[in-house]
């Protein structure tokens, strides 16, 4: 009975937050495919945790720490199976679809280290503050910024210039 | 408060995040699977934990007891993230292996490859050489791949067929093409030793790309070499076979500058020693089954045993992952201190 509830709330908050979480993942990986591979490993970790996810106060962020650090881990794992499981290019058909200021924001973001790349993802995307980020990532405020620093100076040189009446309004 | 440029990038990554995408992939039922198997898994270990500490506690008893039975030896804790200090070991028993090589190089590189990083691998009997850009790296995606090819008769991949390309150093070559799209994948030809060599590339964007890689193709030197190597195994159990060896270096700039792998299996099991600079976290082998990694840190290089080491009859028998860590050689952090001999 208890299981069956658990797997009801995990099955209703998954089908609510999962486009959310995979646009979290694309912004990270820049990889449509890979963003799948990384909510399917967040949402078997929350389901793990689910018991501990439903004490805490916000479960999106509980949801979406697991994400990014799902990513961050990814990206310590072998080289070799990585750069095997990636061989083909199966990106470029995607990529010659993409209108240049998207093609132009992926490519810059790529150029990011991963966690310049979560960073940026986390405060700009998100909109979280410093010590929420930092909450996030595991790490302290001042690694926060000392990586946000870094990123919009690398971003800076690679994202051409867009007309201020660009902004979001939202 | 924002500036317009920080206000700016969040409309760029919120209109990147809303461009269409493929239909999702997510799997509910299989993530409630896999997390079930798993913490029925997370249950045995907390038991076997408690088990563990239990004979522990009764061992220590028996052997404090004044007029005790013959002492009981006491049972090992289980493992978990440790830095472990170097243990003098028992006579080593070589393992009749050689150590990384290399089949093939790259000579010239087109400037498209900005800062290249290069990777090598032996794996499952084959020599594979990478050259990518730093950022690509990054993002796992190696910009180009080369491989001697073990089949002679050099079989194609399902889906892929080839069409006839200009001659590379005087002898037949082959573009490798999709059947669906006609997209090209990468250039075979055939070497002096009579095997092919194939050359595979992600990026294909540009008009010059089949030029390059022609280019890329004539230059490339064939020859068995060694590959530098971070440590010297010395007494790694012989049941353990070597699956697959790597060394990765993309620059002095990315973190980690470098990082190797070593995978072994036996009898069903498998457990990796991953080696990085320390100061980088721990290097996880990544795969869903690798445990908790065991960890020792010496000459500022960090070496992790993953996967199922503790049910190999033999590396408990040099003392579990922890014994094992001690049967490696570190040559250091530098990369100008690697060796290239010592089995592996």
């Amino acid at each position: 009975m208890a299981e069956r509830t658990r797997d009801t709330e995990f099955t209703e908050y998954l089908a609510s937050r999962s486009g959310w979480l995979r646009k979290v993942a694309y912004l990270l990986c820049g990889d449509w495919h890979r963003a799948d591979d990384l909510v399917q490993e967040c949402a078997t970790k929350l389901y793990v945790n689910w018991s501990r996810a439903g004490r805490v106060e916000n479960l999106d962020g509980y949801a979406r720490r697991v994400l990014v650090n799902t990513f961050l881990a990814e990206q310590r794992s072998s080289w070799w199976r990585r750069t095997t499981r990636t061989a083909t290019p199966t990106e470029v058909a995607s990529v010659a679809a993409d209108l240049d200021v998207q093609l132009d924001l992926r490519r810059a973001l790529a150029a990011l280290p991963p966690r310049q790349r979560a960073t940026v993802v986390l405060r700009y995307y998100c909109d979280l503050t410093v010590d929420q980020t930092a909450d996030a990532m595991r790490c302290s405020p001042g690694n926060v910024k000392s990586q946000t620093s870094r990123a919009l100076a690398t971003l800076r040189t690679t994202l051409a210039p867009r007309p201020a009446t660009a902004e979001r309004t939202s | 408060m924002r500036t317009h440029e920080q206000r700016d990038l969040t409309a760029r990554l919120s209109a990147l995040a809303e461009a269409p995408a493929p239909p999702a992939a997510l799997d509910a039922p299989a993530a409630i699977a896999r997390g079930r198997v798993r913490l029925r898994r997370r249950r045995r270990a907390l038991i076997g934990a408690v088990a563990g500490s239990t004979a522990a506690v009764l061992a220590g008893v028996l052997l404090l007891r004044p007029s005790g039975g013959p002492p009981v030896p006491a049972v090992p804790a289980p493992t978990a993230p440790s830095t472990l200090a170097p243990s003098p070991t028992t006579t080593p028993t070589p393992v009749a292996t050689g150590p990384l090589s290399a089949e093939a190089g790259f000579g010239w590189l087109p400037p498209w490859l900005a800062r290249p990083a290069v990777g090598h691998a032996n794996s499952d009997g084959r020599s594979v050489v990478t050259a990518a850009t730093t950022t690509a790296v990054e993002n796992a995606v190696p910009a180009l791949r080369l491989e001697l090819l073990r089949d002679t008769g050099a079989s194609l991949a399902p889906g892929t067929h080839t069409v006839a390309a200009p001659a590379v150093a005087g002898r037949e070559a082959h573009w490798l093409v999709t059947d669906a799209s006609g997209a090209p994948v990468g250039l075979r030809w055939l070497t002096a030793s009579g095997r092919w060599a194939e050359l595979r590339a992600t990026v294909w964007t540009g008009a010059k790309v089949k030029d390059d890689l022609l280019r890329v193709a004539a230059d490339v030197r064939f020859g068995d070499r060694d590959v530098p190597f971070p440590v010297r195994p010395t007494g790694v159990p012989a049941d353990l076979k070597v699956r697959n060896v790597e060394v990765h270096r993309p620059s002095k700039d990315s973190e980690p500058p470098w990082s190797a792998m070593l995978s072994y299996t036996v009898g069903g099991k498998w457990l990796s020693v991953t080696v990085q600079p320390d100061g980088f976290g721990v290097f996880a082998d990544g795969r869903p089954d690798g445990g908790t990694p065991v960890c020792r840190v010496e000459k500022g290089v960090q070496l992790c045993v993953n996967g199922t080491a503790t049910g190999i009859p033999s590396v408990q028998g040099i003392g579990g992952p922890a014994g094992l860590l001690t049967r490696f050689t570190v040559l250091g952090a530098d990369e100008a201190s690697w060796s290239t001999g010592g089995g592996l």
